[in-house]
């Protein structure tokens, strides 16, 4: 009898071929918000300007989650007032929930498409575990887009008032692997809900650089909305 | 007179039941595992305002979160029949997990609850 395959063997799979075929002299990952919106029929946006490379880049990203676990999401940099490579990605979860914590896996399959101006598409693949309680917020995710590797670290706390807003005090490891090197970057976040509005900024400075297309430390500003 | 004397007795009458009457206050507390994240809890309240039978006059418009404690409060109209199914199928589409739930007489602030 021939056996069900499983989503996530199934979309893992195709991702994986996708990547073997596809090579990218960028990088970026998902997902665009973690936490929400994580219910039926959700949809937020949000905007970030990243300062990275002596350069500024306006990301618009928006997320619709058809159920809990299936969510898709569209990040668009523009950058120098022109669009950039955008990257259309399918997070798919899987949560858990126990008393006062609550945890979820995620794999995240994505391609970049070449709305830049370039002919290149690049698929990518995500990994990640983020896990909640009261107090204490974590974040690991593991990822490739295109020629690119990373592992992105967020653990911290969590501080809520009870009355419809927290905020998050983060601390982030990112480190990266590409053609062009290795970097490891590394500094606090700051995020901040209120009722369906989060706002999110992080600065991370280099622990570590021998990257020849990686100059300087991070910094990024964003405010978002979930409906 | 006679007409004036009715209308008085029924001004008396309706004033009075109010005070005579007890208020409606049908409030559920449900019991949900993992809910800890106001902001993840958002869509929760927004799906649970949208049933039919859920008070909007009531406290929170009828919907309390308490991520202290993993509650969620509603309150049901006058009148109204409480669907325990509607209510569980809601807070599961939100990607929560509800426990149980029970009708209560008030509504206790997070602090009451944790002492």
């Amino acid at each position: 009898m021939k056996q069900p395959i499983g989503i996530f063997t199934a979309v893992a799979t195709v991702a994986l071929g996708f990547i073997s075929t596809i090579a990218s002299q960028t990088h970026a990952h998902q997902p665009v918000m973690d936490m929400a919106p994580r219910w039926n029929g959700g949809y937020g946006v949000q905007t970030r300007i990243e300062q990275a490379n002596d350069q500024t880049t306006t990301w618009v990203e928006g997320v619709y989650t058809f159920k809990p676990a299936l969510r898709m999401t569209l990040k668009v940099p523009y950058s120098g007032g022109e669009m950039g490579d955008a990257i259309f990605a399918v997070p798919i979860k899987r949560y858990k929930n126990e008393g006062a914590f609550t945890s979820n896996w995620g794999l995240t399959p994505s391609v970049r498409m070449p709305t830049g101006g370039g002919s290149d598409w690049d698929a990518g693949l995500s990994l990640s575990y983020s896990a909640e309680s009261r107090k204490v917020y974590t974040l690991y995710d593991l990822y490739t887009l295109g020629d690119t590797t990373g592992i992105d670290i967020n653990a911290g706390l969590v501080h809520a008032d009870g009355n419809g807003s927290s905020w998050f005090t983060l601390w982030d490891i990112t480190a990266k692997d590409s053609d062009s090197g290795q970097h490891v970057l590394t500094g606090p976040v700051m995020v901040y809900f209120k009722r369906n509005i989060i706002v999110r900024a992080e600065y991370k400075f280099e622990a570590y650089d021998d990257d020849t297309e990686w100059n300087g430390n991070y910094l990024s500003i964003g405010i978002g909305m979930v409906f | 007179m006679l007409i004036k004397t009715k209308a008085i007795a029924l001004l008396t009458v309706l004033l009075a039941l109010p005070a005579a009457m007890p208020a409606w206050a049908k409030n559920y507390q449900i019991n949900v595992n993992g809910i800890v994240c106001e902001f993840c809890a958002f869509g929760i309240a927004k799906k649970l305002r949208k049933l039919p039978f859920i008070d909007p006059t009531q406290f929170e418009e009828g919907v309390k979160v308490d991520i202290e404690n993993q509650r969620v409060y509603v309150s049901i109209k006058e009148g109204g029949a409480v669907d325990q199914e509607a209510l569980f199928d809601a807070i599961k589409s939100g990607g929560y997990d509800p426990i149980k739930m029970q009708e209560i007489d008030e509504v206790a602030s997070p602090a009451e609850v944790s002492q």
